[in-house]
């Protein structure tokens, strides 16, 4: 009986020893590689994640460095194009100058912001914003481009539109004297009437290349309007004023050794009777010119 | 029938002879009013009470009045005087209310700008030639420079500005 009692209280122990003891020897025995290599392979997906956001990080701020800088080797020298320029008056360069300093600031303070971006979504984003926030290429220079093309030309124009009352004085003080100024006075006409046409051209394209947004894109087909309107309505009429002049030159040589005409010196100053522009106030970020 | 014993009353000695008692004697305490026995006894004289009595080298009720008075009203004057002060700094330096301005900045507006006056010189016959010449040259110039400035928009690239590989 003692025997019997004995052996079930060992029996009892060993049970519960060995069904306590299991589950230990299972973890240690069989699952521990398992898991080490579960928590090292975790590990490295975490790591090399990270490294690629890392990378991916890096990318964009050396791709976006890049672009930023080329926009600002565009800029500069454009603002050296305006102040080197000897047709724009200190107004003109001096609006033209700050719009492009403004998209000069815009940029740098982006590029400050993107080298500072610490996830790749924000910065992905500014990278965006470069292009968006600016168009520099497509919309910002060639407008600030055909500004000051058409602002030389409104210059030349209105100096030629302040020569013709002189020249017509001049006719007029010769034909008093009884010379005959019908060739003259005809290509005198010619010029006065180009010039007319040529001024309201170059007066509304102003206009219209003020008012493109630079933060669209969509410009294309009003600069290819502004260009076709240089090259053909501006640099004809132009020309046909050239051909006029040089027709008229012999002319007035042919007539003042005929006459011996001494007209009266009209006043120094002349202002040009051409219809003042009206020019468009607009954001800041929209470059302007006053003719 | 005794007369005396039963129509008069019995008289005190201590009693004075005198109807009236002063008030002031009434607080003197009994062995201050004994009398010798067998002598008239004189009431005391009435004690005014020492408030009333004015003392010869003692200030004056009026002039102390007075002093504090005059004190009461310097100290007024002297308050409304920095009342006074007070309200005037604070009302120095109050910003003048500013009219509300409604900004329109944004909201472009034509504005006529004035066009630059460009000063010749006087065409004369001895100068028309050269004038006509130098306007000739002066327009070559000016196409020429247009038609650089037209090559430079040309040339300018605007697929950087995409951003399909964004």
């Amino acid at each position: 009986m003692k025997k019997i009692s004995v052996i079930t209280t060992i029996s009892i122990v060993g049970m519960m020893f060995i069904q306590g003891a299991f589950p230990a020897f299972a973890v240690y025995t069989v699952g521990t590689p398992k898991l080490v290599n579960q928590v090292h392979r975790e590990q490295n997906q975490a790591s090399r994640a990270a490294q690629r956001q890392s990378n991916q990080l890096q990318n964009i701020i050396n791709r976006s460095n890049t672009m930023i800088t080329n926009r600002l080797t565009s800029l500069t020298t454009l603002s050296t194009r305006i102040q080197n320029d000897t047709r724009l008056s200190p107004n003109e360069k001096s609006t033209l100058s700050s719009d492009i300093q403004t998209a000069i600031s815009g940029l740098t303070a982006l590029k400050t912001k993107i080298n500072a971006d610490t996830d790749a979504t924000t910065a992905k984003s500014d990278e965006k914003t470069i292009i968006t926030g600016y168009y520099v290429y497509a919309a910002f220079e060639p407008k600030i481009r055909y500004l000051i093309i058409l602002n030389n030309l409104q210059t030349v124009t209105l100096n030629l539109q302040a020569l013709v009352p002189q020249l017509q004085n001049l006719i007029n003080t010769s034909q008093s004297k009884g010379a005959n100024v019908t060739q003259l006075q005809s290509l005198l006409n010619d010029v006065s009437s180009q010039l007319q046409t040529v001024n309201a051209t170059i007066t509304t394209d102003i206009i219209t290349v003020e008012h493109i947004p630079t933060t669209s894109k969509s410009a294309a087909g009003t600069f290819s309007n502004i260009r076709t309107n240089i090259t053909q309505v501006v640099r004809t009429g132009f020309a046909k004023i050239r051909s006029d002049i040089e027709q008229m030159r012999p002319l007035f040589k042919q007539m003042i050794l005929q006459n011996g005409v001494t007209p009266t010196p009209q006043a120094v100053s002349v202002t040009p009777t051409v219809a003042p522009s009206v020019t468009q106030t607009i954001p800041s970020t929209s470059p302007s010119t006053t003719p | 029938m005794d007369q005396q014993g039963t129509n008069q009353p019995p008289q005190s000695p201590t009693t004075p002879v005198t109807g009236q008692t002063p008030s002031a004697t009434e607080n003197i305490p009994p062995a201050a009013a004994t009398a010798t026995p067998g002598t008239t006894t004189v009431a005391p004289q009435p004690t005014p009470p020492l408030a009333d009595v004015p003392k010869p080298g003692g200030p004056q009720p009026s002039k102390g009045k007075s002093k504090m008075l005059l004190i009461v009203i310097i100290i007024i004057v002297v308050l409304l005087i920095a009342g006074a002060a007070a309200y005037f700094f604070m009302h120095k330096n109050a910003p003048t209310p500013q009219p509300m301005v409604k900004k329109e900045s944004m909201v472009p507006s034509p504005t006529t700008a004035s066009l630059p006056t460009p000063v010749i010189t006087p065409v004369t016959t001895a100068n028309v030639d050269q004038t006509l010449n130098n306007t000739n040259t002066s327009m070559q110039q000016a196409v020429n420079q247009v038609n650089t400035d037209l090559n430079s928009i040309s040339s300018i690239n605007s697929s950087q500005d995409s951003t399909a590989g964004l």
